[in-house]
């Protein structure tokens, strides 16, 4: 005969079954009360205080005492310039305590432990709230705190002369029309004054006779 | 036939590679190899000062990062002297607990993928952000905390984050439990997938140094937080789920999932004592924290991580840089396992899938 | 009278297409007991309506060789020796397959939903409104994709593979109905053709699987055989009791059987179609009967938790792991496809085709004093019955898939063997019997009362 287990399996499967179905129904019918989800980038979610994203340094407080490099398990963070506040400036930053000519974290290396933050003596480097960033080449990767901006400085500089050389062909662009256009006017004034002339000595001609 | 479940596989957690040899469906035999994920921390740990570490131990086991930044900073002051104040005690316990709570969300919901089932991950996945959200709330991270330091905690925890912490176990324990019980862990199917599959008898499990839930499943009462107590744990109340082969054998797959899914809700009522017992006071030896600089010597710490006995063996020359740590990972030695036990008995290959998944292990932690 | 006119409205060869009225009263055709020439229903209306369109449309003179156009167009119109055959069918199978594709456009998109609504967000939100268009940027993508052969793989096979999967499904929609008398042809085998046109598909997947050249694919080759050929045998029991209470194999007559069909007593048959006349409340055996089908269909369909072919933490993708670009999507497209099928197959069998159960609503467009307008809505409230009834049993489908684990194959093997088929066969010698007792009756009232 038939043993009772076996109908005794299939129904606790079954009702097993059927209990697991009730929850993902309840969960379809109830969809816009149980959504966790956000649409980013179109919806954002906040940004605690102690989140740790990208570097800010304020560049005025900050004294050149490298404690910031040497702790950083990875060794990211460059800084060059020297101390006190009248050294030599080479397309860097005079602040109250230090000029610094470098300050790049390598963000292909940082793993943002945060580690930098507690030596600073006058806790003038802080990791942020931003972590959305990309590039398409290593090197501008690396972002120059004195700045605050993505580029090198050497990119920088490129940039300003880009921009400059497209000024510059502009520039050139309009004074040949300009050229063009004057020149064009001046043939027409002279052949005006050919036709002018012309219709004079015919006139003169004409009276002439 | 000889099958390779390569480095790139869906269901090895990670870059994991089991050459297996089948005999159609059934496994004859299996070799493992790993070392994939190998990033050389014990190295790495000889070149950086005791600081320095602290965020490559975050790595290892990244799904449980406090609990081994705790067993190293926990070495680290054994060695040194250092006294770690009452309320960081307390808060190491709340952020230990509530990790472990978000890393066996994690195992549950990837073994239910392994298994088949897609829905749990995603609702597991939607609890674990919360805590996530307290992390990062509290530390400014959600992986990689490097938050526990030697001496103590690096941010203090405000009763701001401690409101969001008592409002989510609320949240979670039991309705949520109840529902992912109801969802998978008494599901018919899932109940005839996992019992008496990859059963690991006691003795081989000690025997080849298991530990964790894994060893917990297979009946074996051994837990460090009771049985070694660091920290507070001797205060606080708690029990240790323990496997009672109640769907098939003892020391099944079922067991050691169950296992976990129990300890999540033991998790919780620690975190709960915790919350209503932590004291004020300070959160740091800050001190101690800038400059550590132990006496020559070694010493050997573990605590109980989500995956078993994560220890620490430091040894000190008297700089401030270590001479040698070594982690001892338990995902290297609960994988360990796998080989034998698909000799042992009958394995399909949906049931190595199985085995695999319900060892929980990290590949971080087995390569380091 | 005649059930539904519109049909046979244009399905007069030779005959002078110009006074719609005139056909109100056409020859009716009597459900069963058709003759030769009327197999091909569906085709003939199709067929009819081009050819209205091909004699009354004109192109306009502007265009060049309009002349020659129309006179192609009117001459075509008017011998229609070549159309009710050949040319109905292949038009007709031209609106099933686009039926099918646009079918699995819109189930991928709400499978995606779906499933993003049972776990808590969204599913595709970007492309078009609420991501209607989502699958159509994905049948582009796939489009475009590169035809990857693998160097080992076995080419012919390989490459004939997703198209042998999909004719399998593909001829399996041939007798099936759309709405009453919206078939392709109305096969006196149709239940039997379905059964048994399914093993192509069994064929197809092992040659995918084979020709991979994979030993992943292989093992869900192996997989596929033994599923498939396992669960077409409680399918196929399902079938045959369905086919010994209703007495035909035509899928026509068996939905006609579970309504009313509202004809006069001189046909023989009088009855009225309620719910409870459906074939699943027939007898007490036929609800099992309706779930083991369901079951069995899951598996035939490798949907979960029947999916080892697919197991995606497993295989990778199963057989198709190699298949990219529009192989791929052929593959996809035969699963929605067989999706619907099956739903649409338990639809007819079992929950009454496309009666809705409720009389004034199957009523409407029958009668003697029906006008062609109310035909017209009687036909389009059949064919939205229909249609929901087999979308109802597809999100059923759905909502088991994200729901539930997959099962091993020893389980699997189990399930089929020694609890799908005793059951079945349980049902099968109790509905016997119970013909045999009650002469044909169902459960609740009356089925067929021959007078």
């Amino acid at each position: 005969m038939i043993p009772c287990a076996y109908f005794m399996n299939i129904f606790k499967v079954a009702r097993s079954i059927w209990i697991g179905m009730g929850i993902t129904l309840k969960y379809f019918l109830n969809h816009k009360k149980t959504l966790c989800t956000i649409q980013y980038p179109k919806e954002k979610d906040l940004i605690p205080a102690r989140h740790r994203g990208i570097h800010y340094l304020e560049t005025e407080k900050c004294v050149m005492c490298w404690k910031c490099s040497d702790i950083c398990p990875v060794d990211c963070i460059y800084i060059e310039g020297v101390r006190g506040a009248d050294g030599p400036l080479q397309g860097g930053y005079r602040g109250q305590k230090a000029t610094l000519s470098k300050f790049t974290v390598d963000y292909t290396v940082c793993i943002f432990c945060g580690l930098c933050e507690e030596p600073c003596p006058p806790k003038c480097i802080w990791l942020g709230p931003e972590f959305d960033y990309h590039s398409t080449d290593r090197t501008m990767m690396e972002k120059n705190l004195l700045t605050d901006e993505v580029y090198t400085e050497g990119d920088e500089v490129f940039v300003e002369w880009a921009r400059g050389e497209n000024d510059r062909l502009q520039e050139e662009k309009k004074k040949q029309k300009e050229a063009e256009k004057a020149a064009k006017e001046a043939e027409k004034a002279a052949a005006a004054a050919a036709e002018a002339e012309e219709e004079g000595s015919d006139a003169e001609g004409e009276s002439a006779e | 036939m000889l099958l390779n479940m390569g480095p790139q596989h869906p269901s090895t957690h990670g870059v994991f590679r089991v050459v297996v040899r089948t005999d159609g469906e059934l496994v004859l035999e299996s070799e493992s190899h790993i070392g994939y994920l190998h990033r050389c921390f014990e190295k790495c740990a000889e070149g950086n000062n005791y600081l320095q570490v602290v965020p490559y131990t975050d790595r290892m086991d990244y799904l449980c990062a406090m609990m081994n930044n705790w067993g190293y900073a926990a070495a680290v002051e054994d060695l040194a002297g250092i006294e770690v104040p009452e309320r960081a005690e307390y808060i190491r316990v709340i952020v230990a607990e509530l990790n472990r709570v978000a890393s066996h969300l994690l195992a549950f919901g990837t073994y239910g993928l392994d298994i088949g089932a897609i829905t749990p991950f995603l609702y597991a996945f939607r609890d674990r952000e919360r805590i996530l959200k307290i992390f990062e709330k509290l530390c400014g991270q959600r992986l990689n905390y490097s938050y526990v330091r030697v001496g103590g905690v690096t941010f203090d925890m405000t009763d701001e984050i401690l409101a969001d912490i008592e409002a989510f176990c609320d949240y979670f324990d039991p309705k949520i439990l109840d529902e992912y019980d109801n969802l998978l862990s008494y599901n018919g199917i899932f109940i005839s997938r996992t019992s008496n599959v990859g059963v690991i008898p006691a003795e081989l499990a000690v025997s080849y140094g298991v530990t964790g839930p894994s060893l917990r499943g297979s009946g074996v009462q051994r837990d460090l937080r009771r049985d070694a107590p660091y920290g507070i744990y001797d205060r606080l109340e708690f029990d240790v789920p323990v496997g009672s082969g109640e769907m098939g054998q003892l020391g099944d797959c079922w067991d050691r999932y169950m296992v976990r899914m129990r300890e999540m809700r033991q998790s919780i009522r620690l975190v709960r004592q915790a919350v209503k017992d932590i004291p004020e006071g300070p959160f740091c030896d800050k001190k101690a924290y800038r400059a550590v600089k132990p006496k020559a010597g070694e010493v050997y710490k573990r605590v109980e991580g989500a995956r078993g006995e994560v220890g620490f063996y430091v040894v000190s020359d008297g700089t401030n840089i270590p001479y040698r740590v070594k982690a001892r990972a338990p995902s290297f030695c609960n994988i360990s396992i796998l080989d034998k036990l698909t000799s042992l008995s009958n394995v399909m290959l949906a049931d190595l899938v199985a085995i695999i998944g319900s060892l929980d292990i990290v590949l971080g932690e087995v390569d380091r | 009278m005649n059930l539904f006119v519109f049909t046979n409205f244009f399905a007069q060869t030779g005959k002078d297409l110009k006074n719609l009225g005139d056909y109100a009263e056409a020859a009716s055709t009597k459900w069963g007991l058709a003759e030769p020439g009327v197999y091909y229903e569906g085709g003939l209306f199709f067929a009819g309506l081009i050819k209205w369109l091909l004699s009354t449309t004109e192109v306009s003179s502007a265009l060049p060789f309009a002349g020659t156009v129309n006179g192609l167009m009117t001459s075509l119109a008017a011998d229609g020796s070549i159309f009710p055959e050949l040319g109905g069918l292949l038009i007709t199978i031209g609106v099933v397959f686009g039926f099918v594709n646009v079918f699995a456009i819109g189930a991928v998109w709400s499978e995606r939903k779906v499933s993003a609504h049972m776990q808590c967000r969204l599913g595709p939100m970007e492309v078009g409104p609420h991501g209607l268009l989502q699958t159509v940027a994905d049948g582009l993508k796939l489009l475009t994709k590169e035809d990857i052969i693998p160097r080992l793989a076995d080419k012919p096979l390989f490459a004939i593979a997703p198209a042998v999967v999909f004719a399998g499904v593909l001829m399996r929609f041939v007798p099936l109905p759309f709405g009453d008398k919206l078939i392709a042809s109305d096969l006196d085998l149709g239940l039997f053709f379905i059964a048994a046109v399914g093993a192509v598909e069994v064929l197809g997947v092992i040659m995918a699987g084979w020709a991979s050249n994979n030993k992943w694919s292989l093992f869900a080759t192996i997989r596929t055989a033994t599923q498939m050929v396992s669960y077409e045998i409680p399918i196929g029991i399902a079938f045959v009791t369905v086919i010994l209470c209703s007495g035909s194999f035509s899928l026509m007559e068996i939905v006609n059987q579970q309504g009313g069909s509202l004809l006069s007593a001189d046909d023989g048959y009088t009855y009225q179609g309620w719910v409870w006349h459906w074939n699943l409340f027939r007898n007490p055996f036929m609800p099992i009967l309706g779930i083991v089908y369901f079951i069995a269909s899951l598996a035939e369909c490798k949907r979960a938790p029947f999916d080892l072919p697919e197991a995606e933490s497993e295989l990778v993708s199963g057989f198709h792991t190699e298949y990219s670009g529009m192989r791929f999507a052929l593959f996809f497209l035969a699963e929605y496809a067989a999706m619907y099928l099956v739903a649409a197959v338990a639809v007819v069998i079992f929950l009454g085709g496309w009666w809705s159960g409720i009389y004034p609503l199957d009523a409407l467009g029958t009668g003697p004093d029906a006008t062609i307008y109310t035909k017209t809505l009687g036909l389009l409230v059949k064919v939205g019955v229909f249609l929901s009834k087999a979308f109802a049993l597809v999100f059923v489908q759905m909502w088991i898939r994200w729901t539930l684990p997959r099962i091993r194959l020893d389980q699997m093997m189990y399930v089929c063997w020694k609890v799908l088929l005793p059951i079945s066969l349980l049902c099968f010698v109790g509905s016997c019997l119970w013909e045999l007792v009650s002469g044909g009756a169902s459960v609740f009232g009356f089925g067929i009362v021959v007078e």
